[in-house]
């Protein structure tokens, strides 16, 4: 196995290296390396201290690729990586279960391969420090403290799952996401309400609605709640500015699909004939891990602390790392450890919780982070660069089309992920986040709302809708298929909700 | 214990009318019999050329119902001799066949043993007067998927099952509903034969 991975990787980096030149020596005519210039880089947070004299000393000149001439067969990495997640759990179940692990590295080593080769050694450990030391790190800590606070958390009750109760769950489902992830929302929320609904005959439509509000939607409210959203924050948009704008937005949505909800989940319920009585002894909705719920704001404030000036921390081959971003890091992780030793064992145990989830995020993304660098780079590119045309379809005439970047981030959530989905149109709409969060709010509040909501339209828009899924069905939910899930649900309920969106906000 | 035997009649007429005759019959004659509107048991029905002609007239006309032999044979009978009642009259009896057998498919998937088990423990044994045809039950085991997973999704069990169940009419109406009551389990409608 290992010698058919090692001669596949040798045999895509021979063809890839191979299209890459030609393509390039056809349409410039240059020499490897001529298209890297130097361009002036530093930490996104400490870009607002870089216009002060006091931050010069942390930016660098640093190797840079000029992406406007570059030919299109760079995404090719980028692409493979979203459509192997995105294809093969629905094509080979078992063999992406066992492999994706390889699968992602095989990705990942012919992206790197290739760019060193093209661009130089030099220019492509920048780009590795840089993606890796300010982006991924980050990331893959907040969402290894999130997951793991939330796994220590549980809902209890002997609750019995009625159209109010349901509801109930849901809304409280959808409150936790914005600050413990969907994720770990979803994972603790999902068992009590399959419990809840055990007896009914009817309950398909209730997890469905669990994927919709909790484990999408409802993390529209902060960067903690969904990947794309942290992604942003990474890039320099203000923890605060996402809460505001986005607060519309979310209870505008989850408002509408709790009314359809209850309306729909009154109606199955008033045909179950087996309704059980409720127990008068039995005991009454309650959370338990209370040490963890005292984490869960400290996790907030970890993120924001990244968002301090405190100065820089090193410069490794041109990429600077600043005192706030290792204090986040090293905050994420302690409150990780601390939530480790101080969690009680039982409450992880019927949340099912183990690190596989996370063992998955940190080998998917930490090749979905590095191969995203040319296709935003491309993007960077503006209008004129060779994803021109996505750029185009957004932005006539130098106008932001609001309707278009929610709908446009929107449908490629829908079948890929949604936190690379997020940044390709953070950077078509020019990947400024001061001059988004002010000249072009309206764009980066539809790019955000189109990358978190719309990731619950298929089940691979968003990694906690399989994760839902799978437990249900494991609790005897018979969840419907890929197209079922789509046709019966997501196209009747969301996408006219979306319309409506779009209508009053866009 | 003597067999019942079942007739497949088509009404003509409004579904209230025809269920209000049938049961106001029985109050009159003091029996209990039992009967079922094919559509609303999961019961194969019109063919495609009756639905066409339900859907042009935008209201459904011809009503199949299942009546025990006795009660077919005294309603036929006692409705031959009024022939000045308005709406009940022996011309709204569109057809009336005697049910030789039915039968009915299954298909059913689990991702829990628990859920396995019971699937396995309805199907076998099979009920008396009931047959079973291609039921190849398999379970897989996959003990590394055990745990949740977020992009890798995996079922540590996998049941599968799928066959087909013929014999009387009675018993597979009631086999029918006892899987369809299971939520993994897929039924299809059931097919008469004459």
């Amino acid at each position: 196995m290992k010698k058919s991975l090692i001669s596949i990787t040798a045999m895509a980096f021979l063809i890839l290296s191979a299209a890459f030149s030609l393509n390039v020596y056809a349409e410039t005519g240059t020499v490897h390396g001529s298209t890297v210039k130097t361009e002036q880089t530093g930490n996104v947070h400490s870009a607002e201290a870089a216009a002060d004299s006091n931050a010069a000393a942390t930016v660098h000149a640093a190797p840079h690729i000029d992406a406007k001439k570059l030919s299109l067969l760079w995404i090719i990495p980028f692409v493979g990586i979203l459509l192997s997640i995105a294809l093969f759990p629905l094509l080979l179940p078992h063999f992406w279960h066992h492999h994706y692990g390889k699968v992602s590295l095989f990705w990942g080593v012919v992206f790197f391969i290739a760019f060193a080769a093209y661009f130089g050694i030099s220019t492509g450990i920048f780009y590795l420090l840089e993606v890796y030391m300010l982006e991924f790190i980050p990331f893959i800590t907040l969402l290894l403290a999130l997951f793991t606070v939330a796994g220590g958390i549980q809902l209890k009750g002997e609750l019995i799952g009625s159209p109010k109760v349901n509801t109930i769950m849901i809304l409280t489902g959808a409150i936790l996401a914005s600050f413990m992830g969907t994720t770990g929302a979803a994972m603790v929320i999902i068992r009590p309400i399959l419990k809840a609904n055990e007896w009914r005959k009817n309950k398909v439509h209730v997890v469905v609605f669990v994927i919709f509000v909790v484990a999408n939607i409802g993390g529209g409210l902060t960067p903690l709640g969904d990947p794309p959203l942290f992604l942003g924050f990474l890039k320099g948009v203000d923890f605060f500015w996402t809460v505001t704008r986005m607060l519309p937005l979310v209870s505008f949505c989850i408002g509408i699909l709790l009314v359809v909800f209850f309306i729909l989940d009154s109606w199955y319920y008033s045909r179950e004939v087996n309704r059980p009585a409720a127990s008068a002894d039995g005991v009454k909705l309650s959370i338990a891990g209370i040490p963890n719920i005292i984490l869960l704001p400290c996790v907030t404030l970890a993120v924001i602390a990244s968002s301090m000036n405190l100065g820089d921390a090193f410069t490794l081959h041109y990429v600077t790392v600043p005192w706030a971003s290792i204090l986040q890091v090293g905050l994420l992780l302690t409150i990780t450890l601390v939530s480790v030793k101080i969690s009680d064992s039982a409450i992880r145990e019927a949340n099912g919780f183990n690190w596989e989830p996370i063992k998955e995020v940190a080998k998917l993304f930490a090749t979905i982070f590095i191969t995203m660098v040319t296709p935003i780079a491309m993007l960077k590119a503006g209008a004129d660069g060779p994803m021109g045309a996505i750029v185009s379809s957004v932005i006539k005439d130098g106008v932001y089309i609001n309707s278009h970047f929610f709908w446009a981030a929107g449908s490629l959530s829908s079948f890929l992920d949604n936190a690379p989905t997020y940044l390709v149109f953070f950077n078509t709409a020019g990947g400024n986040a001061a001059d988004l969060m002010t000249t072009h709010a309206q764009t980066l509040v539809a790019i955000s709302a189109g990358a978190v909501f719309m990731g619950a339209n298929t089940y691979i828009g968003n990694a906690p809708n399989f994760m839902v899924k799978s437990i249900a069905e494991d609790n005897g939910v018979p969840m419907p298929s890929f197209f079922g899930y789509m046709f019966r649900y997501s196209v009747v309920i969301l996408i006219p909700l979306f319309i409506l969106v779009t209508l009053v906000f866009f | 214990m003597v067999k019942k035997k079942y007739y497949e009649l088509v009404f003509e007429g409004r579904y209230e009318t025809i269920a209000g005759m049938l049961e106001g019959f029985m109050l009159a004659s003091g029996k209990k019999w039992e009967y079922w509107f094919s559509r609303r048991v999961g019961i194969e029905t019109e063919t495609f050329a009756e639905a066409i002609i339900e859907w042009g007239a935008l209201r459904s006309r011809l009503h199949h119902v299942i009546l025990e032999k006795d009660f077919h044979m005294l309603l036929q009978k006692m409705a031959a001799k009024r022939t000045d009642l308005k709406l009940i009259r022996p011309e709204c009896t569109k057809s009336a066949m005697e049910i030789k057998s039915a039968a009915f498919t299954f298909k059913a998937k689990a991702y829990a043993k628990k859920y396995g088990t019971e699937i396995k423990s309805i199907l076998a044994p099979s009920p008396a007067g009931i047959k079973i045809r291609d039921y190849k039950p398999t379970e897989e085991i996959h003990e590394s998927a055990k745990g949740i997973e977020l992009y890798a999704p995996d079922h540590d069990y996998i049941f599968t099952a799928e066959g087909t169940a013929s014999g009387e009419f009675r018993a597979i109406l009631d086999f029918r509903k006892k899987l369809d009551d299971h939520p993994l389990v897929d039924v299809s409608t059931i097919r008469l034969q004459f």
